[in-house]
């Protein structure tokens, strides 16, 4: 009894240790737009299609698996210069997801951010990263002013 | 059955000594989304110029009206207005000339235009406007405002043409080509 509970207090220091040191790691998480989306011209009343491409890279920090997914939000209208009151409101711009669905840049809230839309998710083993490629086209809109109307995609990931 | 204890055991450390797996959030790229619309100026006619006459005797024919339709949706940086000019290329010859021997002519600064708010003026002129030498402007129309720089709706104008000879011609039909410009810089 007592040889088998210095087994089993062994084992378990041992296991201790072991998990101990891969808890050292520490998570990371980024990501990077490596293709930005070109400029898009309206046509009527919508643009033509461009696309980005975005890496996200993980560190599960030792765990065997993570769950990490990448969002895109704005939180602005695209806006015009000099006194052109004309805006492009967010909602107009439309993603095309890596799954083929289209869907407003405006969604229910992913990766912890209100409005965000979830473009990709992956199952992350230890370390690894993963591009997704994103189609943009602007769509509804009216009588928009001669103008070069600017605005930013925000990109952020989360891994739970 | 006591080694079933054993890998219990084992199994129950490491599951309290794995360490909690919190959430983690990326910092927020940005990138910028650009989206253009470019500009556009057009103009028509929507009323062709009926035919002028010049009355035996006279010099000078009636006026008529040329009646054209524009709009435009212009870049912010357009302030300096958008004109609307007529010209000609070339005199007005006979229709039958080459046929029946008439070679007599009406000279492009035998046509007047009358601008808007103006007197009777001269096509051909040396100076240039809508970026034609010898065009008429006959109205300008500012683009100060935003407002004013978005006319997708339409301007339409009437322009007055008559024909005054420096010298008469032959009885005869004399044709040729007025052009229309909707001009902005």
């Amino acid at each position: 009894m007592r040889g088998r509970f210095k087994i089993v207090a062994v084992t378990g220091g041992l296991a201790a240790v072991l998990v101990c040191a891969q808890s050292l790691k520490a998570q990371s998480l980024t990501v990077s737009v490596i293709s930005p989306l070109p400029n898009l011209t309206v046509n009527g009343t919508s643009t033509n299609t461009g696309s980005m491409t975005i890496k996200t890279t993980w560190n599960t920090g030792g765990h065997y698996l993570g769950l990490v997914e990448t969002c895109l939000y704005m939180t602005a209208p695209l806006t015009g210069t000099g006194g052109n009151p004309d805006s492009i409101a967010a909602a107009k711009v439309q993603i095309t997801l890596p799954n083929g669905t289209t869907e407003s840049i405006v969604g229910g809230g992913d990766c912890g951010v209100p409005t965000s839309t979830r473009i990709a998710w992956n199952l992350g083993v230890l370390s690894g990263n993963v591009n997704a490629s994103v189609g943009f086209q602007v769509t509804g809109l009216g009588n928009l002013a001669a103008d070069t109307y600017s605005g930013t995609v925000n990109v952020v990931a989360l891994m739970y | 059955m006591k080694g079933y204890k054993l890998y219990l055991a084992v199994a129950v450390l490491l599951l309290l000594a794995v360490p909690s797996f919190g959430q983690a959030v990326s910092s927020t790229a940005t990138t910028p989304i650009n989206v253009t619309r470019t500009e556009s100026i057009s103009i028509s006619v929507t009323t062709a110029l009926p035919t002028l006459t010049i009355p035996g005797g006279s010099l000078n024919s009636d006026i008529q009206n040329v009646v054209v339709q524009s709009s435009w949706n212009l870049k912010q940086t357009r302030t300096n207005g958008v004109q609307i000019c007529v010209s000609a290329v070339g005199a007005l010859a006979g229709v039958n000339a080459g046929t029946t021997g008439n070679t007599d002519t009406i000279p492009v600064n035998n046509v007047y235009v009358t601008p808007s708010g103006g007197s009777a003026t001269a096509l051909g002129g040396a100076t240039a406007v809508c970026g034609i030498t010898g065009a008429v402007q006959f109205k300008n129309y500012p683009t100060t405002t935003a407002a004013q720089r978005k006319n997708t709706t339409g301007q339409s104008d009437t322009i007055p043409v008559q024909v005054k000879l420096a010298a008469d011609v032959a009885a005869d039909s004399y044709t040729g080509t007025l052009n229309l410009t909707a001009y902005s810089n």
